[in-house]
């Protein structure tokens, strides 16, 4: 039992640093706990000279360390001389296995801790929160005794271990810093994940390190590995540079041996390193186990936090990635706050507070920031779950705004996957595009624009202000998050949208009270890409109303499946089983991951029993629908191969994922000469740097889909973004503003592997000074080697994610396709291309 | 913040783009074909009705006008050439451009030739038409490879990418390579001729034949298969030479793919090394031709 | 006694792989075999090829064992024996071996790769194999070639020689142009254009546009001739320095020339105004360039332009309007209005029937072309030229001259003589004759012939030497041989009576000549009017008789009265016998159906009219002259 220190920190990332060195300015015992023997290890861990972004730049940097975007070798050398300079108290090698209270136990204070089990049970344990002082105790037994704790361990979590005997050994790692450094060993790599075979082909890449590198995989697929990774783990495995053994794992290890179980039996082999990359368990379980809550079960919640960053166990704060804030600045803040606020200085506002104060600005009654912010949250519904921390964070990426009566907040058709919450007034929905004066009220409290935010399509309808109106645009992002963090709201989004969807498909003058019945048995179901929600042939009458995602309709004709039509997000299938009540007379499988509302018959027929005019829409629409139908079986009879042809285009196309395309680059590769002029166009309209690989990619029937972004409806490349760069832009191109990072994240992210890193070459020399004397590298992308010429500071340049914008902004559309000199370039919707009309093209 | 809120509620559409699925030469219908054909068809009118003295040529008032107008197309053509690199933000099609190129260069047949009154001699003049003609008759064989090849190419190189071609026979050759080092001098020298005097595009006319009767793989191939037939005749062959001959098969197979593909881009470039130089000549001879026309007038 | 090995392995990124260990014993082996203790993957080195022996005294013996030789600082060895002190260098294919002293007396041997291996190479960097740029020279290479070679040679290089160039205008051709009337291809058939085939190379001969007509074919390399500046269009001056005026007589008084004129109106006129390029320039009618012939074919717009409304420019004209050869207007053949010695009174006139020419003679063509008869049976007698059918042939009096475009003019010994010879009576063998156009002669004749009779001493009527002449016209001293001997003549005052008789009737309305010629009795007394016959109808033609000889598969006589038809019902010489413009029109610029020959003739002006030439009359031969003086002082004295 040492002394008892003010404050432990856990973590030394930039907000664990900051933390510290703040304490260490106000001369407030302290103790940096960190479990590597050097600070910062997520920065540390970056690759050589990568270049770490400031971002956001409108917000100041109040922290005891300096932070400018620059090499990760200078951020971290600056924050380790400061480090040192400000005398924090660090203590390498320390890491924490367990944070519980030594005080007496806080009446009332139970924590019920919930954890699954890889087969879907779970089990409850309960915790009564005992009161500070903490008592961390080490990986090494030791105990630190601390009043107040800072836990600032960021997301990353630990790696998952070897659980095998010899798995503690010294040549066993759970990381790969630097490939270059293990010459002439027989090296392990364990996992089959993005992460183990990134690092097996980095040992195996140079035959002059004469590595013998394998990699093992429990599997038989590398079902989480990226395709672009197991393609390239494969041609090395045909190359004879990385053995790969499936279906294997790690008995045990000794020194220079390893033995493992293989499916045919066990095999001992020759093995000097073992690198374990079996992903990583993320801290929440030991955050829980310190009393930490959570705000919902969601993967992606957040701890529940205080406007002054206590968690719910009292005197535990948490800061940093953890708390939500992944953005290197916010970090240090939060660092430099949360010793304050310990430090007993209440008063202190959040160094965003500027930020929060401009989007408040200019709305009417110059209210503080505070008031607003529970102003918005009392009277929007769904909002009402936020805490004050989690309601800042959400306000700092969305908008509020002032709407006068009568102006068009958004209209039918745009872009736009933000969600809006009225906080006063009424807005008014058009809900006939016929007729823009039958509009539909929706009164303050509510939400709208939630069908943009779920199946990531354009606008439905139109809406207006009513009176003047305050209304708070919530960003794609926000909307996530907050779904995630309070379940209340996740349940009211969904009901509203199951509602309002239902009432845009069927219009024809029903009302929320009409569907009662029907929501009430409505079921929001995830179907998996592949997946078939309708059997041709079957009995049922269930109607699915597709949410997000897409579908396709096929049939069997004459024993073979032949592709129908292709549903997008937004419309249903399955009412021909309800008003006729025969079989199913075509199959519906989910063209990619979406989410269907399954209704149930019943309580449909008895709706369009009410409502008649429903029954002749739907009649309408279904004979439409069979018109397709009798118009392929009549060409059936015809052009056997036509049909087959346009069938097998068809699957090819949603394969190559234009079910969640909005815009998708297709190559006529009969008319394709290879002149690379869409690539070159698309470099010299966008900075030099081509978005779009030509030659890449798949190819059916001479229809080429080359590896060009396709702007999903659901862009997974925007799933994580840390600055939140990646937006729709107006004409629905999802585009990468310049506050990128360069994180990879995206790149990552993007299952197509349409977006690249990488930096900006320098400016090329004048055209014609290429034309007439061949100065410079021509038109297009110049290479590596001319940049480096060109420019002496282009090496040291930040790498960013690039992709195709669709040339936004630019009056003539798609560069690649007006540049194509045969017409072999054509960029297309989904629903342009997977029609009819491309059995017509397989005519022709 | 506000304004771009509302701002982004606009249901903006993005710029009209040209999704018809239609080759260049039959672009809109063929546009540019019947305007092409109805110059041609007035040029050649024009050129029945009038009847000049002492005989049709280019000194007439219509020669004069055939001259200027066909001219004028000449320019136009060869700026295709800028069009073609030049990416402006506005709308163009270089579908269209293309087109028009085509045909309008087609219809410069018969106007320059009828400018010409068919009066052609051992001159400037009829040096301009004669080059003027190269240039066309070369883009004539250019919109030939365009309409017949790329199809070809594509079935040829499936979906590998041309990196992927080099890598795939780099590949090869490493494994070649360690597999011949247990080998004795003969054998690994022969290995070697593969390894090293392989050259996978070669000459031009090497280019065209997509064929290397001395290609180093061959002739590896060709003396490995030997040996190893030779070894056959008394028990079994060296297991390592097999496998040389494998690893020389796949590589001969990759190798004739990559070779397939460079002739069939070979051929789709080769026409311009007549066609744009041709019509540099072309311009200059133009410039001595119409120079000259004025100066000895 | 040990070696220590480091070999060194080259990282991708550039870096070094250093693998170092070492081995007991004093000898090791270097190879490609894996039993080698220095192993060094390359092809180019035998499993087992060197073998490196420790010996004292820090050296180390060197021994190729396949047989290969090593290099050893560049020399070819397959043993040597090194001094480790010196660092040797071992050179094995692409590696080399570098020994150095190492503690302890041991040795260091560095293995090294020193050449890079083939397939180092980056395949991303190898793309460019798939473009053609690399088998071939640059497009821009060739563009530039090509656009300069065509400039410097096709516009730089003759530039340069126009500028320079000194001009000399071959004599022989100046002589050829100042030949008046010369036809240009007589010319260009002579020798002083051969000498352009021959002519030397000059550089802007390649901005010619076509062959130079032949008659200039001698200037073809000598540019600067005609073209005198640049940018300046042919001028007339060029032309004229060797085409003198004054061989090419005026086409009509300069100013006239100037007025009658078409001015040029429109685009085409405006441009030449803006060009400097008048009409009625040479170069506006003589197209060059054009082929052998072209300088001389003349389109007949050429002519039109200015004829077709003349009278609106030069009222004062005679010419009619001349629009095309459609157009034309009927022949005004010139017309013998009134026939003299001296000065003969000529009259142009519309060609139609009532036309009539008065040439003081008599002579009906018709009688004349009969097939039988007097005429025909005199001349088969006389042994003239007869046509087929037995008639007098035309040929036998209009012979054509040496052109073949016109005919040689009548003369009465030649022509008419044959028949019409004046004999009148035989005496003793001599044949007593008139001689024609000398009537003072005629009549002394005449009266010595009288006297003589009235002074023979007797009549015998059996006089051997007197015999009645013999041919069936009367000749003309018949009847005084009959009063000889009806009455014989006792007195020569009454021989002198009679014989001025005979005179007065020779001359006289019914007399001799009055057979062919027209005689006035203006003072009283009978005279023989004096005879012009017209021998150039069409003054401002040329009709090329020659070439119409044969004429719609007809020949000799036919072909003349295919044409001048009415020639065969003609009794009077004043007929004027010329066939009208129609007869033209059925060949020229008919159309071709209607010719029997098939291709269509020429309607082009000059091949009647010549610009250059207007083909005056030419004067009055002398001979007439004489002749109608004679008669008139016969008439006089008579």
């Amino acid at each position: 039992m040492g002394e008892v220190y003010r404050i432990a920190i856990v973590g030394s990332g930039p907000a664990g640093l900051s933390a510290a060195a703040h304490a260490a300015k106000l001369g407030l015992s302290h103790v940096l706990l960190e479990k590597t023997d050097h600070l910062s290890d997520t920065i540390f861990k970056y690759q050589k000279g990568k270049h770490v972004m400031a971002t956001p730049s409108q917000l100041v940097l109040r922290a005891p360390l300096d932070f400018d975007a620059g090499k990760r070798e200078t951020v971290l050398g600056t924050w380790n001389d400061q480090t040192a300079a400000a005398g924090v108290h660090v203590r390498h090698n320390a890491e924490v296995k367990a944070i519980v209270g030594t005080g007496a136990p806080i009446p009332g204070s139970i924590m019920k801790l919930v954890t699954r089990k890889r087969d879907g049970s779970s089990e409850t344990r309960e915790i009564q929160r005992l009161a500070p002082p903490y008592r961390l105790t080490l990986a090494n037994g030791e105990d630190i005794i601390a009043d107040t704790v800072i836990l600032a361990i960021g997301t990353q979590g630990n790696p998952n271990l070897m659980a095998c005997p010899g798995g503690d050994g010294a040549h066993v790692q759970y990381q790969l810093d630097d490939p270059a450094m293990y010459n002439d060993e027989h090296i392990f790599v364990i996992g089959g994940g993005d992460a183990g075979i990134e690092n097996a082909l980095g040992l195996a890449a140079d035959a002059a390190q004469n590595n013998a590198v394998t990699l093992v995989n429990r599997g038989a697929e590398f079902a989480t590995a990226k395709d672009a990774n197991v393609k390239a783990l494969m041609a090395a495995q045909n190359a004879g540079r990385i053995a790969v053994m499936t279906e294997s794992s790690a008995r045990s290890i000794e020194p220079g041996w390893i033995t493992l179980d293989t499916r045919d039996g066990e095999v001992r082999v020759r093995c000097d390193r073992v690198i374990a990359r079996m992903g990583s368990a993320p801290p929440r379980g030991f955050i829980e186990s310190c009393g930490v809550e959570f705000a919902s079960s969601d993967r992606l919640a957040f701890p529940r936090l205080s406007a002054t960053f206590e968690s719910t166990a009292p005197g535990i704060y948490v800061v940093g990635a953890l708390a939500g804030y992944p953005l290197i600045k916010h970090c240090m803040n939060q660092g430099n706050d949360v010793t304050e606020f310990i430090n007993g200085n209440s008063g202190l506002k959040p160094a965003d507070e500027p930020i929060l104060e401009a989007k408040f600005a200019d709305l009417p009654g110059n209210d503080s920031v505070a008031t607003w912010l529970e102003r918005l949250r009392s009277s929007i519904s769904i909002l009402s779950g936020m805490g004050t921390l989690q309601m800042r964070e959400f306000m700092l990426d969305s908008a509020v705004s002032l709407v006068r009566a009568g102006a068009v907040i958004f209209e039918r058709g745009a872009t736009g996957s933000s969600l809006f919450g009225l906080a006063q007034g009424t807005v008014l929905v058009e809900v006939d595009p016929a007729n823009p004066a039958i509009t539909v009220p929706l009164h303050q409290g509510t939400i709208f624009g939630e069908v943009g935010l779920i199946s990531g399509r354009r606008r439905g309808a139109t809406v207006r202000a009513g009176t003047d109106c305050i209304i708070v645009e919530i960003s794609r992002g926000a909307a996530l998050k907050l779904m995630s963090q309070v379940p209340a709201a996740a349940r009211e989004i969904t009901r509203i949208t199951t509602e309002r969807s239902l009432l845009q498909i069927f219009k024809s003058g029903l009302t929320p009270a009409d569907l009662t019945e029907l929501i009430a048995g409505a079921k929001v179901e995830t179907i998996r890409a592949g997946e078939v929600i309708l059997h041709e042939g079957d009995t049922g009458d269930d109607i699915f109303i597709i949410r997000s995602g897409s579908m396709v309709v096929e049939k069997s004709i004459g024993g073979k499946s032949v592709f129908l039509s292709y549903v997008p997000a937004g419309s249903y299938v399955g009412e021909m089983g309800v008003i006729d009540g025969g079989p199913r007379t075509a199959t519906v499988r989910a063209a990619i991951k979406s989410d269907v509302i399954r209704l149930a018959g019943a309580p449909f027929r008895a709706l369009l029993a009410a409502k008649p005019e429903l029954l002749v829409r739907l009649r309408a629409e279904m004979t439409t629908r069979s018109r397709i139908n009798s118009y392929v079986e009549s060409q059936k009879d015809g052009f056997t191969g036509v049909v087959d042809m346009y069938t097998g285009v068809a699957n090819f196309l949603v394969d190559q994922g234009l079910g969640e395309a909005t815009d998708v680059l297709l190559i006529d590769e009969k008319l394709c000469v290879g002149c690379d002029n869409c690539e070159k166009a698309c470099a010299d309209s966008h900075d030099g740097l081509s978005r779009l690989d030509r030659e890449a990619g798949r190819t059916y029937a001479h229809l080429h889909v080359p590896t060009s972004c396709r702007h999903c409806e659901h862009p997974h490349c925007m799933a994580d973004c840390p600055p939140n760069a990646i937006h729709r832009g107006p004409t629905g191109e999802v585009y990468i503003d310049d506050t990128c990072i360069g994180c990879g994240n995206c790149q990552r992210g993007c299952p197509y592997g349409v977006i690249r890193m990488d930096k900006v070459p320098p400016k090329k020399p004048w055209l014609f000074s290429w034309l007439l004397f061949g100065a410079g590298p021509g038109p297009g992308e110049p290479g590596a080697k001319w940049s480096k010429k060109a420019d002496k500071a282009y090496a040291e340049k930040p790498k960013k994610a690039i992709k195709c914008d669709m040339c936004a902004g630019q009056e003539g559309g798609p560069a690649c396709v007006r540049a194509c000199p045969t017409g072999a370039a054509i960029r297309v919707s989904p629903e342009q291309f997977l029609s009819v009309s491309l059995m017509e093209r397989g005519q022709s | 913040m506000a304004t771009r809120a509302i701002l982004r509620g606009k249901a903006v559409h993005g710029a009209a783009r040209d999704t018809a699925h239609e080759g260049f030469l039959g672009h809109r219908h063929a546009r540019w074909a019947k305007v092409a054909a109805a110059i041609s068809l007035i040029a050649i009118l024009a050129y029945a009705l009038h009847d000049p003295l002492p005989r049709p040529n280019g000194g007439t008032w219509l020669g004069y006008g055939l001259g200027s107008v066909a001219l004028l197309l000449i320019i136009w053509l060869s700026l295709i050439g800028l069009r073609k690199r030049i990416v402006t933000p506005r709308p163009y099609s270089l579908k269209a451009w293309t087109s028009a190129h085509v045909w309008l260069g087609l219809s410069l047949i018969v106007i320059g030739t009828l400018h010409t009154g068919f009066q052609l001699g051992w001159n400037v003049h009829t040096l301009a038409w004669t080059l003027m003609m190269i240039v066309i008759l070369s883009g004539l064989w250019g919109v030939s490879a365009y309409t017949a090849l790329p199809q070809q190419m594509s079935a040829n190189r499936g979906e590998m990418t041309q990196p992927q071609m080099l890598e795939a026979i780099r590949a090869i050759d490493r494994q070649l390579d360690s597999a011949a080092q247990p080998l004795g001098r003969e054998d690994a020298g022969i290995v070697r001729l593969s390894l090293e005097q392989c050259d996978i595009a070669g000459s031009l006319w090497q280019r065209l034949t997509a064929r290397q009767p001395a290609c180093g793989n061959r002739r590896a191939l060709d003396s490995i298969a030997a040996r190893v037939h030779a070894q056959k005749q008394y028990g079994r062959p060296d297991a390592r030479l097999q496998q040389i001959q494998f690893l020389l098969e796949r590589k001969d197979a990759a190798l004739s793919q990559a070779r397939r593909h460079i002739r069939m881009k070979t051929l789709l470039e080769l026409w311009l090394y007549i066609h744009v130089p041709m019509t540099f000549a072309l311009i200059a001879a133009l410039a001595a031709h119409v120079l000259s026309v004025f100066l000895y007038w | 006694m040990s070696f220590v090995i480091r070999q060194i392995a080259k990282r991708a990124d550039g870096g070094d792989i250093i693998r170092t260990r070492a081995l007991p014993g004093s000898e090791i082996t270097v190879g490609r075999g894996t039993d080698c203790d220095i192993q060094i993957a390359d092809l180019g080195i035998m499993l087992r090829h060197v073998r490196l022996v420790q010996l004292p005294g820090g050296r180390v013996a060197v021994e190729a064992l396949g047989g290969v030789p090593v290099a050893i600082d560049g020399k070819f060895v397959s043993r040597a024996d090194l001094a480790v002190v010196d660092n040797p260098a071992i050179d094995l294919a692409s590696h080399r071996l570098l020994l150095s002293p190492h503690e302890d007396g041991s040795i260091a041997v560095t293995a090294e790769r020193v050449i890079a291996p083939v397939d180092a190479a980056d395949a991303a960097l190898e793309t460019g194999i798939f473009s053609l740029g690399e088998a071939m020279p640059s497009k821009r290479a060739m563009a530039w070639i090509g656009a300069l070679l065509v400039l410097l040679g096709l516009l730089g290089w003759p530039l340069l020689h126009f500028m320079g160039e000194q001009t000399v205008l071959p004599g022989a051709m100046i002589t050829a142009a100042t030949q008046p009337g010369k036809s240009p291809v007589a010319v260009a058939g002579t020798g002083l254009v051969a000498a352009a085939d021959k002519a030397a190379f000059t550089p802007d001969m390649v901005w010619s546009t076509g062959g130079l007509s032949s008659v200039h074919a001698s200037l073809s390399n000598n540019c600067g001739a005609c073209h005198q500046k640049a940018f300046v269009s042919v001028t007339d001056g060029a032309c004229q320095a060797c085409h003198k005026p004054d061989a090419l007589p005026e086409h009509a008084a300069p100013d006239r020339l100037a007025r009658g004129q078409l001015p040029e109106t429109g685009v085409i006129g405006a441009a030449h105004r803006q060009f400097g390029l008048p009409a009625g320039r040479c170069a506006s009618c003589h197209r060059e360039h054009e082929g052998p012939a072209s300088v001389t074919t003349v389109a007949e717009q050429y002519c039109t332009d200015c004829h077709a409304g003349l009278n609106n420019r030069l009222p004062d004209t005679s010419l009619t309007n001349v629009p095309d050869w459609a157009g034309h207007p009927q022949f005004r053949p010139r017309l013998v209005a009134q026939p003299s010695a001296t000065t003969p009174l000529f009259r142009r006139a519309v060609l139609e029937s009532t036309a009539r020419e008065n040439s003081g003679l008599v002579y009906p063509h018709d009688l004349h072309q009969l097939p039988r008869g007097a005429v025909a049976n005199m001349a088969q007698k006389q042994g003239l030229k007869v046509g087929p059918g037995g008639a007098l042939g035309c040929g036998s009096c209009h012979e054509p001259d040496a052109d073949g475009i016109r005919f040689r003019p009548i003369s009465m010994e030649k022509d008419c003589g044959a028949c019409h010879d004046l004999a009148f009576a035989r005496d003793g063998g001599t044949l007593r004759t008139l001689p024609h156009g000398k009537p003072a002669q005629v009549a002394g004749i005449i009266r010595d012939f009288y006297l003589s009779r009235s002074l023979a001493p007797h009549v015998d009527r059996s006089m051997p030497g007197l015999q009645p002449i013999a041919f069936a016209r009367r000749a003309p001293g018949r009847l005084a041989e009959a009063e000889a001997i009806d009455l014989g003549l006792v007195s020569p005052a009454q021989a002198r009576g009679r014989a001025e008789a005979a005179v007065a009737a020779v001359f006289g309305a019914k007399g001799l000549c009055s057979e062919c010629h027209a005689i006035s009795s203006a003072s009283g007394r009978p005279v023989v009017a004096p005879v012009t016959l017209g021998d150039h109808y069409l003054t401002r033609a040329r009709f090329g008789h020659k070439q119409h000889r044969i004429f719609d598969r007809k020949t000799g006589d036919a072909a003349c009265v295919a044409c001048h038809t009415s020639t065969t019902a003609s009794k009077l010489a004043s007929d004027v016998l010329l066939p009208p413009i129609a007869t033209c029109r059925q060949c020229h610029g008919a159309p071709a159906a209607r010719l029997s020959g098939g291709s269509k003739v020429s309607a082009d002006c000059n091949s009647c009219h010549s610009f250059h030439q207007l083909l005056e009359p030419p004067s009055l031969p002398p001979r007439r002259a004489a002749f109608a003086a004679v008669h008139r002082r016969a008439g006089f004295e008579g």
